[in-house]
C-alpha cells in the first residue's frame, strides 16, 4: 500500500519500460522467486568455473 | 517490555555437504514464528540446535533464559517439541501416553488434556499402531498443548495432514497464542500455513537466512512488476531486483 | 490478508452484525477465532482505526465507530471498489466508458427482470 515506494517502477519508467502492474506478493511466490534466483545464480557460478 | 524466550546469535553448524551459518533470530513472547524455505535448507537443523537436541559449533542460543545445550534440561521444563522424530510407543494407547507424560511433567493439565482429547477427536483407548499419520500428529500436540509449555516447538506440523486436520492443528496453535506470556517457532513448507499465523517469518536457504523480519514488513517490501520493454538490456540493474523470466519482483525498500 | 481481514470487519459492520459503538474482540480472541496471525488482526484494526471504522480506548478495548451511517457508507465504498476494478479491465481491453456504462445499465436490467 502506501508503504510502497514508487522509486523502483519510476526507475524502470526513466529507463523507457512501461510499468503496467504493481501487486502484493503472497510468501508462496516470495518464496518460489527467491529460491528459483539462488539456484539460477548457482548455476551461473559453476558456468563460470 | 518485551519477553525474549528464544534467541540464536551467530550459530554455525556445518555437515560434510552441508553448512548452516550466520543464524540470528528471535522468539519474542506472545508471537509465532514461522521457519520457511527448501527441502534441505536447514530449517530442521534450526530447530535441533534450538532445542538443545544438535550442539552448534559456534553462537549461543538462549531458550527461555538458558544457555543450550549445556542446560537443556532445565529449560526443557517449559518448552515443548513436536517432530516425527518424538517417539510414540506403537503398541501402547493414546491415554498411556497421556498418562505417561503427565507422571513427567507437574504441569500438566488434565482437564485441558481431555477437552483436547474431544477437540482433537481422539480416544483413549486407541492404540499408535492404528492411528492414521494426522491423528498421530494430533496426538503429539496434544502431548506438548496439555502441558502447557511457555515455548512450543513444531518440525512440519502440519506435512501430511488433511485439510480438516490441518485446520484443527492450526486451531489449537492459535489458541495457545491467546496467552501473551507464550509463544510459537514452527517450520513448514506450506507458505499458506506460515503466512496466516506467523507473527514473524524466517526464510532460510541454503543454510543462510534469506530474510528474518515480522510478516507484515517482509510481505510489505515485496511487490511483482509487470514491465512491457522495447528492449530488455535498457533496463537498469536495481539492487533486490529478483528476474525470473518474464517477470521481475523487486523488495521495494522503505 | 490483512487487507482480507479488514473487508471480512467492514461487511460484519455493514450487515450489522457489529453495532455501531460495540465492543468488538481483543486482537488475540479475533486470531484465535479466525487463525489469522496476531500482527495481521493488529495491522487491519490499526488501518480501520485510521479509516475511522473503530476506535480503541485505552485500556477498554476496540469499539465499532458510533457513527450510524457507516453501515452504508461501507457498502458504497465496497461498490466503488469494484466499478473501479471494472473501469480499469475495461480500459485494458479497449472498452469505452459509454459503452462500459451501456453494458452496466444492460446487467443491472437483466438482473431486475429475474428478480421478477
Amino acid at each position: 500500500m502506501n508503504r510502497y515506494t514508487p522509486e523502483v517502477a519510476a526507475a524502470y519508467e526513466r529507463a523507457g519500460a512501461k510499468v503496467c502492474d504493481v501487486q502484493r506478493m503472497t510468501l508462496e511466490e516470495i518464496f518460489v522467486a527467491n529460491v528459483m534466483a539462488s539456484r539460477k545464480e548457482r548455476e551461473n557460478e559453476r558456468i563460470d568455473r | 517490555m518485551t519477553d525474549r524466550l528464544l534467541e540464536l546469535e551467530g550459530v554455525r553448524k556445518s555437515y560434510r555437504f552441508f553448512t548452516l551459518r550466520d543464524i540470528d533470530l528471535r522468539l519474542e513472547a506472545g508471537q509465532v514464528m514461522g521457519l520457511v524455505g527448501p527441502n534441505g535448507a536447514g530449517k530442521s537443523t534450526t530447530i535441533r540446535i534450538a532445542m538443545g537436541l544438535t550442539a552448534q559449533e559456534r553462537g549461543s542460543v538462549r531458550l527461555l533464559g538458558r544457555t543450550m545445550p549445556q542446560d537443556q534440561a532445565a529449560a526443557k521444563r517449559d518448552v515443548a517439541f513436536v517432530s516425527d522424530d518424538v517417539g510414540l510407543y506403537s503398541y501402547a494407547t493414546v491415554g498411556w501416553h497421556m498418562r505417561w507424560v503427565a507422571s513427567i511433567f507437574p504441569s500438566w493439565d488434565a482437564r485441558y488434556a481431555e477437552a483436547l482429547t474431544k477437540r482433537l477427536n481422539l480416544h483413549e483407548a486407541q492404540r499408535v499402531k492404528g492411528l492414521s499419520r494426522g491423528e498421530r500428529v494430533k496426538l503429539l500436540l496434544l502431548l506438548a498443548l496439555a502441558r502447557r509449555p511457555r515455548v512450543l516447538v513444531l518440525d512440519e506440523p502440519t506435512a501430511g495432514l488433511d485439510p480438516v486436520a490441518r485446520h484443527e492443528v492450526l486451531a489449537e496453535l492459535m489458541s495457545v497464542i491467546e496467552d501473551e506470556r507464550r509463544g510459537i517457532l514452527f517450520s513448514s513448507h506450506n507458505t499458506q500455513d506460515v503466512e496466516q499465523i506467523s507473527d514473524c517469518i524466517t526464510f532460510i536457504d541454503r543454510g543462510a537466512i534469506v530474510e528474518s523480519s515480522d510478516k507484515e514488513t517482509f510481505l510489505d517490501r515485496w511487490r511483482r512488476l509487470h514491465l512491457v520493454a522495447p528492449t530488455c538490456a535498457a533496463l537498469p540493474a536495481l539492487p533486490g531486483v529478483i528476474d525470473s523470466r518474464a517477470r521481475v519482483s523487486s523488495p521495494s525498500r522503505p | 490478508m490483512y487487507l482480507q481481514l479488514m473487508e471480512q470487519i467492514r461487511r460484519r459492520i455493514a450487515v450489522g452484525d457489529w453495532q455501531p459503538g460495540q465492543e468488538i474482540p481483543s486482537i488475540r480472541a479475533l486470531a484465535a477465532a479466525t487463525k489469522v496471525s496476531v500482527i495481521t488482526v493488529k495491522r487491519a484494526y490499526l488501518e480501520l482505526e485510521r479509516e475511522g471504522v473503530l476506535v480503541t480506548r485505552q485500556g477498554r478495548g476496540t469499539f465499532v465507530a458510533s457513527n450510524v451511517e457507516l453501515g452504508r457508507d461501507l457498502r458504497r465504498r465496497e461498490l466503488d471498489e469494484h466499478l473501479e476494478a471494472a473501469a480499469r479491465i475495461a480500459r485494458e481491453i479497449g472498452i469505452e466508458t459509454q459503452e462500459l456504462a451501456d453494458r452496466l445499465r444492460e446487467i443491472a436490467e437483466r438482473n431486475e427482470e429475474k428478480a421478477k
